[in-house]
């Protein structure tokens, strides 16, 4: 399963100067959004190069050379979903990095409340959790048109803000969140994040059993 | 001795194509060449040996186990080499190599760096900057660096300059010197099969035309040369792809002794190649019959 996982960070290791560039310049462009910045960086990140992992795929043709391989289908599957919190975690730890380092001129980005990254988690996790099964359904080319769709509704809805309720830059958590402690509702949040990788990965491994090549 | 590849009743239904119950066995240490115009099946019977693709019926049996309930341990046991295989082409032959060895049981790191010294190769180059003839090379060095005990290769040599197709047919004979690997070879190249193979089967529009040893089937087939009187002589007789033209026919038959002696003096023989023999049975099943 390591070994999975290394082999996309392998293949992508001269991307891995864009995700340092997002995640320096999003708090950047986006700091009218305050801490929610973090969740365009971390999609950004996160979703993005989970996607490039497929496009990879895709250009060179390897689904059917591992698909011949001595591993299980289920394991190829279980490996890309695997490394949704990795490269979440490693998105947050770079925006704090650069958050940190940026304050004494950009104040305010730094997250100070874990409710945030989990919110952001939470969102990578909805967007991949409804798009890694089309792709292993219908292939990384033909559910491209469903990521545009999921990426609009995304972009167009403020997730984190509907979360959240976060206006004009100013965490103000709905009522069902201000009702419980802040460790209680990251907590909720998490599970839920979880809860849907969790079931998204069982479709996926269903779909990618099926899957012809 | 337990075959290495056994395919009973194999069948794959298509909109536009149907694979039609094929079967046929592959005993260890030999040569199988899998021959068959382009769109016969042959890709979609490797396809499904590789269970690439669900299959409709039929069995399939590596070393005596079944392709779908044991899975993995097939694969562990099986080298393949696809024409179009796919590799990341960021990475170095290393690199890949890495990824891909850790999944065999039996990899063997030393037969491995062996294998590219043969095939003059270097680890570090990048996979994008291989020719196809140091593609096929690379990835039949990984397909033979796990002590498989099948290699199944999809058209290895399409594509491929005289002197690259040499030299992989070389590394082929060499595989199977030790009597514990067996080669399932498809190909259209039927010339070279004439130079490697031990049994030779032959597959058209999904059906199975031939599956037997090739100095048996190169021995009894024979093209049959003659005039119109030879042909109405040997109505009755079952000839392959006839060809008419004014002053008599040309065909293929299977026991080319038997033809002879129902034809009478004069019929001519000829040794047919595999090509040959390739090419009169897709006449035949074109539908020119006699």
């Amino acid at each position: 399963m390591l070994g999975l996982m290394k082999r996309d960070l392998l293949v992508q290791r001269k991307r891995l100067w864009v995700m340092a560039v997002y995640c320096l310049l999003g708090p950047i462009l986006f700091r009218s959004m305050g801490q929610a910045a973090l969740v365009v960086v971390m999609v950004a990140v996160a979703y993005m190069m989970l996607l490039t992992a497929f496009a990879y795929d895709d250009k060179y043709k390897v689904d059917g050379t591992f698909a011949s391989l001595p591993i299980k289908r289920e394991s190829l599957v279980v490996a890309r979903y695997l490394e949704i919190p990795v490269l979440s975690v490693t998105a947050l730890l770079l925006y704090m990095l650069v958050t940190g380092l940026i304050s004494p001129w950009i104040p305010g980005m730094f997250p100070t409340e874990v409710l945030l990254p989990v919110a952001a988690f939470l969102v990578v996790s909805l967007m991949s959790g409804l798009y890694l099964p089309i792709i292993y359904r219908y292939g990384y080319v033909k559910a491209r048109i469903f990521n545009m769709v999921i990426f609009l509704a995304f972009a167009l809805i403020p997730t984190a803000g509907l979360i959240l309720g976060n206006a004009g830059g100013e965490i103000t958590p709905p009522s069902w969140i201000a009702n419980v402690s802040e460790g209680t509702a990251a907590a909720v949040l998490f599970a839920a994040a979880i809860v849907i990788l969790f079931v998204s990965c069982l479709i996926s491994i269903r779909m990618y059993e099926k899957r012809q090549f | 001795m337990q075959d290495v590849l056994k395919v009973e009743g194999l069948t794959k239904q298509y909109e536009d194509f149907t694979l039609s119950g094929i079967s046929f066995s592959l005993p260890p240490g030999y040569i199988m060449g899998f021959i068959g115009a382009n769109g016969a099946g042959k890709t979609t019977t490797i396809k499904l040996i590789m269970n690439l693709i669900d299959r409709d019926a039929g069995s399939i049996e590596v070393l005596g186990m079944d392709n779908i309930q044991n899975e993995r341990a097939v694969k562990d046991e099986i080298g393949f080499v696809y024409d179009n295989a796919g590799y990341y082409e960021e990475l170095t032959m290393e690199q890949m190599k890495n990824i891909i060895s850790r999944y065999y049981s039996h990899w063997d790191e030393g037969a491995y760096k062996r294998n590219l010294k043969r095939m003059g190769l270097r680890g570090n180059k990048k996979i994008s900057d291989l020719s196809k003839g140091m593609r096929m090379k690379y990835a039949l060095a990984l397909a033979l660096s796990h002590h498989a005990r099948l290699l199944i290769m999809d058209e290895p040599t399409s594509g491929l300059d005289p002197v690259i197709r040499s030299e992989l047919l070389g590394v082929l004979q060499e595989a199977i010197e030790g009597g514990d690997c067996s080669v399932f070879f498809s190909t259209h190249i039927t010339s070279d099969l004439d130079k490697v193979a031990d049994y030779v089967a032959m597959i058209h529009d999904g059906e199975m035309i031939f599956n037997d040893a090739k100095d048996h089937l190169l021995e009894n087939y024979r093209i049959v040369k003659g005039s119109k009187s030879h042909l109405e002589r040997l109505a009755g007789y079952p000839l392959i792809g006839t060809d008419r033209h004014p002053h008599g026919f040309s065909a293929l038959v299977s026991d080319g002794a038997a033809a002879a002696r129902a034809a009478g003096e004069g019929l001519v023989l000829e040794r047919p190649t595999l090509e040959d023999m390739m090419l009169y049975h897709v006449r035949d099943a074109a539908g020119v019959r006699v």
